[in-house]
C-alpha cells in the first residue's frame, strides 16, 4: 500500500474550454487548448510530462474516432505515452484515479489529464440518445426499448415511491444548478430556469422531463497532477487529490436488489470518510453527477450529505444552494454548466479548483476545507468518488 | 452509423432461445437461478453442475416507466411503457410492458405474464427481432 505521508498527489495547473456547442474545433483541437492552458498555468514545459491521460466516454460512436490518446498527443505536441480510458460519464474521474497510482508508486512525476467530448456533430438528437444507450447494456436493457432517461425514470419512481420525492423537489435540482451557471462564465446555460418551464417541459420518460436532464455539448478540461515534492516548485500552495475511490454496482438495473440509492457511490463515499478519518459532515462543498435531477438527490443520500430520502426535501430548502448549509454543484452541474460527457468529471475538479483557489468569482465559497466530486457511469454501474483539500 | 449489438444479425441469431423461450440456467449446486444464461455459475465458478432451465412466463411489475422519447428503432409503436419484471423464480428481467389500458390500475408488485412480440426492426427491409413483453393481469 502507498505510505500513507505520501498518499496525496497534488493538482497544480488547470484550464478549460467553453462547454458548449464548439463548431470550430474537432477533439483535438479543444483538447489541445485545455491541456496546453493547464501546462501554461502549471508553468511545466511540455517535454516534462511523462505521462497524458485521457477521459472519453465516445469519440468511437460521436465521432467514429477511436485510438484518442494518440490523436490528442499528436495534436497536442505532447511527445510521451499517452492512453484513452473509458468509463462512460466517469471517463474523466477515472483517468485521474488512474494517474494517481502512476505518481504514487513513483513511476512518475508530472501528468496531464484531459477529458473531453465532441457531441454536437451527431445531427439528429435520436441519434445523441443511441450514442448514450450504449452505457447500459445494450443486450438486455437497450435492445428492450431502454434509453438512458428511461433509467433513471425507473429510479426516480423508486424513489419517489419509497420516500415520497415530488416532482417539485426535482425539478427545483435544474433551477438551483441554473441559478449557480448564471454566476459561471464558463458555462452552457446561463438562463434563469424557472420551475414551471421544467415541470411543463416535453416529457422523455415520466416523471423526467427533457428540462431535467443535459444538452448535448462539446468541451474539454486538462488538470496537471504532481508528485508532493514535485509540485513544491510549481505552487507554494497545492490543492491535493486526498481520496479517491472507484465502485461499481451492476451494470444493468434489473440485478441491482433496490433502484432507490446508488448503492456504488455510497460504497466509495464510505470508503474515503474511513480513510480520511473524517465523515459528510466535514465536507464543506460538492460536485456532483447531476446528469438527470434524481441523479443529484441520488447523489447527495449515497454521500451521507443529507439522510437517505432527505435529498429532495434538502435542495427545495435550499440547503444544497450556494449560501446553503451544504452547497451542491456550485458551477451550475452537468445540467447548466455543460455535460460533455468525458470532460464532465475533470471540469468537477476545476470548480473545485477554482473554490479552493480563490478563482470562483461571484460564486466563491468561504471557509472551506474539504471538497469533494463525483461521477457516474451509465446510469450508477460506475462511481468515482474523490476527496480534496489544501 | 452507430454500431450496437442488437444491429448485428448474428448477435441477435445468438440470443434467440433466451429471448423466445426465456431460456437461461439453474445451478444444481448452490440452487441459482441465471438469467441470460452464464457459462459457468457466478457462485460456483464452473459449468459442472449447470443445467438448462425456462424459466415460466409469469411475474410480478415493480418500476415501470412511459417512455415519450423512444430509443432509435422503437418508435413504430408510439410511447411505450418500460419496467422491470421480477419473474416467479426471483430473477429480474428489463421489457416492455404492453396492453396498458389504464394506466391508473398499474401497482407495483402486480401479477404479470410473459408473451412473445416484436422487439424491434433492423430498418425497413431488415429482419425483425422477436422477444418477450410483459402484459399486466388485473
Ligand atoms: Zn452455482
Amino acid at each position: 500500500m502507498a505510505n500513507p505521508i505520501l498518499d496525496k498527489v497534488a493538482i497544480v495547473g488547470y484550464e478549460m474550454t467553453d462547454f458548449g456547442d464548439l463548431y470550430e474545433m474537432g477533439i483535438a483541437d479543444m483538447s489541445n487548448m485545455a491541456i496546453n492552458g493547464a501546462l501554461r498555468k502549471a508553468g511545466v514545459d511540455s517535454n516534462e510530462v511523462d505521462a497524458l491521460y485521457v477521459g472519453n466516454a465516445g469519440s468511437g460512436q460521436f465521432l467514429g474516432q477511436e485510438h484518442l490518446g494518440c490523436l490528442i498527443a499528436s495534436e497536442s505536441g505532447i511527445y510521451t505515452n499517452a492512453t484513452s480510458i473509458e468509463a462512460s460519464g466517469a471517463s474523466g474521474t477515472a483517468a485521474m484515479r488512474i494517474v494517481t497510482h502512476g505518481i504514487l508508486s513513483g513511476y512518475m512525476e508530472r501528468v496531464v489529464v484531459v477529458g473531453v467530448e465532441k457531441m454536437t456533430s451527431l445531427n439528429k438528437s435520436a441519434d445523441t440518445q443511441e450514442a448514450l444507450a450504449t452505457s447500459l447494456d445494450t443486450i438486455w436493457e437497450s435492445s428492450m426499448g431502454a434509453t438512458l432517461p428511461g433509467n433513471f425514470a425507473l429510479m426516480a419512481k423508486a424513489h419517489m415511491r419509497e420516500y415520497g420525492t415530488t416532482r417539485e423537489q426535482m425539478a427545483q435540482v435544474a433551477v438551483k444548478n441554473h441559478d449557480h451557471a448564471r454566476l459561471n462564465p464558463r458555462a452552457q446555460f446561463s438562463n434563469k430556469l424557472r420551475i414551471e418551464s421544467v415541470l411543463n417541459s416535453k416529457v422523455l420518460a415520466d416523471p423526467i422531463n427533457i428540462f431535467e436532464g443535459c444538452a448535448a455539448s462539446d468541451g474539454a478540461a486538462a488538470i496537471v497532477m504532481m508528485a508532493p515534492d514535485v509540485a513544491e516548485s510549481y505552487d507554494s500552495e497545492p490543492v491535493f487529490l486526498r481520496q479517491s475511490h472507484q465502485t461499481h454496482d451492476y451494470l444493468s438495473l434489473q440485478q441491482r436488489p433496490n433502484l432507490h440509492e446508488l448503492r456504488s457511490v455510497r460504497k466509495g463515499a464510505e470508503m474515503g470518510y474511513k480513510k480520511l478519518n473524517i465523515t459528510a459532515k466535514d465536507i464543506s462543498f460538492a460536485e456532483v453527477h447531476d446528469v438527470y435531477t434524481i441523479a443529484e438527490i441520488l447523489a447527495i443520500e449515497a454521500l451521507g450529505l443529507v439522510a437517505p430520502g432527505e435529498g429532495g426535501k434538502a435542495t427545495e430548502e435550499g440547503k444544497t444552494s450556494l449560501n446553503g448549509e451544504i452547497p451542491v454543484n456550485t458551477s451550475g452541474g452537468l445540467k447548466a454548466r455543460g455535460y460533455p460527457i468525458g470532460a464532465s468529471g475533470v471540469a468537477q475538479v476545476i470548480e473545485i479548483m477554482d473554490q479552493f483557489k480563490g478563482n470562483a468569482g461571484e460564486r466563491q465559497l468561504k471557509d472551506i476545507e474539504w471538497g469533494l466530486a463525483q461521477s457516474l457511469g451509465g446510469a450508477g454501474g460506475t462511481s468515482v468518488v474523490s476527496f480534496f483539500s489544501r | 452509423m452507430i454500431i450496437m449489438t442488437r444491429k448485428l444479425v448474428a448477435e441477435n441469431w445468438r440470443l434467440e432461445k433466451a429471448r423466445y423461450a426465456l431460456v437461461g440456467n439453474f445451478c444444481k449446486k448452490c440452487l441459482g437461478y441465471h438469467f441470460p444464461k452464464k457459462q459457468l455459475c457466478l457462485r460456483c465458478k464452473t459449468s459442472e453442475h449447470l443445467e438448462e432451465y425456462k424459466f415460466k412466463h409469469e411475474g410480478k411489475l415493480l418500476e415501470w416507466t412511459k417512455i415519450y422519447d423512444p430509443a432509435k428503432g422503437f418508435d413504430f409503436a408510439g410511447p411505450y411503457y418500460y419496467c422491470i419484471v421480477e419473474l416467479e423464480e426471483g430473477i429480474k428481467i428489463t421489457t416492455q410492458l404492453k396492453y396498458v389500458t389504464d394506466e391508473g390500475r398499474l401497482k407495483y408488485g402486480m401479477k404479470v405474464k410473459l408473451v412473445f412480440r416484436r422487439l424491434f426492426s433492423h430498418g425497413n427491409e431488415g429482419l425483425n427481432t422477436y422477444g418477450f413483453k410483459a402484459v399486466p393481469v388485473y
